[in-house]
């Protein structure tokens, strides 16, 4: 999982908001009441202004967390119509006034990412390597930590999300952010003293290992329309040479896609 | 995937000591959480949200990408509808611009420490370690010279940040209004955590 990077767990979740049609005592959207709630939580004390009011960020009362970030995530956007080739939208008979479908999403999400240290208890070393349910007993650490020191904070925010009312303990904000979490695909950071040895994909042999199958199938075709049974000094009959080449291509390439890649 | 198997791509940004934690997250149409809302039945495409922490300004940090790893970035977005390429930046900046979201509540646990500051401070730490064993075997003169090569390898690290620089004067004078409501909120959390048994 691309979750775990050098020790840290790069935490992606993604809370959908409440919908507004719902009856809502204040008359103000769940959507705004959650940008509200975290306009009026208070930053980390990085500036005279904020050093002065004495108030320092709840996330300051744990020590996990490097960097943590919320927002508000109305709706997919959109850039616009996808053009096409004039040519090829007429003979395909496009009527361009007509609108392409336009991605929408069916709530707000709320989403909250932190950069937070990959343990289970304060003081452990970072690890290495972590397996998923490590991983996910990490996250649900951290949702625990937040629980236990700004509980109240949590609530005021995630009070508007969907499925929330059944949160009650620390232990059930661990379930709920999990059914958020969505894993990162690629995390990155620039702390390397020295940079290590990465671990390199062998794009070299795997692409050999598909196109050498892959050449020998299209030989073995262009043998067979060209009028040859079997392949000279070989023996190997064209057509089974083709077919069998051609299926081991398609599993090569699957496999370095499913296992490698 | 070419990114996350030829690093070497990426070369380009490592080094530049910018970047804290940057990551790519991409949500395919059933990926999106489902708690009770509904499955997401309106999607054709697959999102990827990119976050990053750094340091400088938002045009300092693009031109430092276009100008340090266009190709690397051109992979990452290659596949996003109306990329359009990181060179020339304009028309880059353009569609950054339009697809960002703006972020509603931001914490820093080390603010005013660039990522060189924080490099420094691991700098420092591992010599401390480096120290602590060593204060355990040496006799005393052993010691003060192992102490003093230690300082002399850290003494550029040594110093304070201090206040990073703030992002405008109006983001300044929001935090001085905006201290009122985050107090009154702070106050009704701590009446509710005192009234509390």
């Amino acid at each position: 999982m691309a979750d775990l990077d050098s020790g840290h767990i790069f935490l992606t979740t993604f809370a959908p908001i409440k919908d507004s049609s719902e009856s809502n005592a204040n008359h103000t959207s769940f959507e705004q009441n959650v940008r509200i709630a975290l306009a009026k939580l208070p930053t980390a004390m990085q500036s005279p202004a904020t050093q002065n009011t004495g108030i320092n960020s709840p996330f300051s009362r744990n020590k996990r967390n490097h960097l943590a970030r919320m927002f508000v995530l109305n709706d997919a956007v959109y850039n616009g119509r996808i053009g096409q080739n004039a040519l090829v939208a007429t003979v395909k008979g496009v009527n361009t006034v007509v609108p392409q479908h336009v991605d929408q999403l069916n709530c707000a999400y709320l989403v909250f990412a932190a950069d937070i240290d990959a343990i289970t208890r304060d003081g452990e070393p970072l690890p290495t390597n972590l397996s998923k349910a490590e991983q996910k007993d990490v996250r649900a650490a951290y949702a625990r930590e937040l629980w236990n020191t700004m509980e109240l904070e949590i609530q005021d925010v995630y009070s508007n999300c969907v499925g929330f009312e059944d949160v009650d303990t620390a232990d059930d904000f661990a379930e709920y952010l999990d059914k958020c979490h969505v894993e990162t695909t690629m995390p990155f950071h620039d702390y390397y003293m020295e940079l290590p040895k990465f671990h390199l994909l062998a794009t070299k042999p795997l692409l050999l290992a598909v196109l050498i199958p892959a050449l020998v199938a299209m030989v073995a075709l262009v043998m067979r329309v060209l009028g040859w049974i079997d392949v000279p000094m070989l023996g190997w009959n064209t057509l089974w040479t083709f077919i069998i080449a051609a299926a081991l291509t398609v599993l090569i390439a699957f496999m370095a896609v499913k296992y490698v890649i | 995937m070419a990114a996350r198997g030829v690093p070497s791509n990426l070369m380009g940004l490592l080094g530049l000591s910018l970047i804290h934690f940057a990551r790519w997250v991409i949500i395919k149409p059933d990926q999106w959480p489902d708690l009770g809302q509904g499955k997401q039945t309106n999607l054709k495409n697959d999102y990827v949200l990119f976050c990053s922490n750094f340091n400088g300004t938002w045009d300092q940090y693009i031109d430092a990408f276009s100008d340090g790893i266009p190709n690397g970035l051109n992979l990452f977005w290659y596949s996003s509808i109306k990329y359009p390429l990181s060179i020339p930046i304009t028309p880059f900046k353009n569609y950054i611009t339009y697809n960002q979201i703006g972020n509603d509540y931001y914490y820093n646990a080390t603010p005013g420490s660039a990522q060189r500051d924080i490099k420094s401070c691991i700098k420092v730490y591992d010599a401390l370690l480096g120290l602590e064993k060593a204060h355990a075997t040496q006799s005393a003169e052993e010691f003060q010279k192992t102490y003093n090569v230690a300082l002399l390898n850290i003494q550029g690290d040594l110093g304070d940040p201090g206040f990073g620089p703030v992002a405008s004067l109006d983001t300044e004078r929001a935090d001085v209004h905006r201290e009122r409501y985050v107090r009154e909120q702070q106050d009704t959390f701590d009446s509710v955590r005192n009234a509390a048994p």
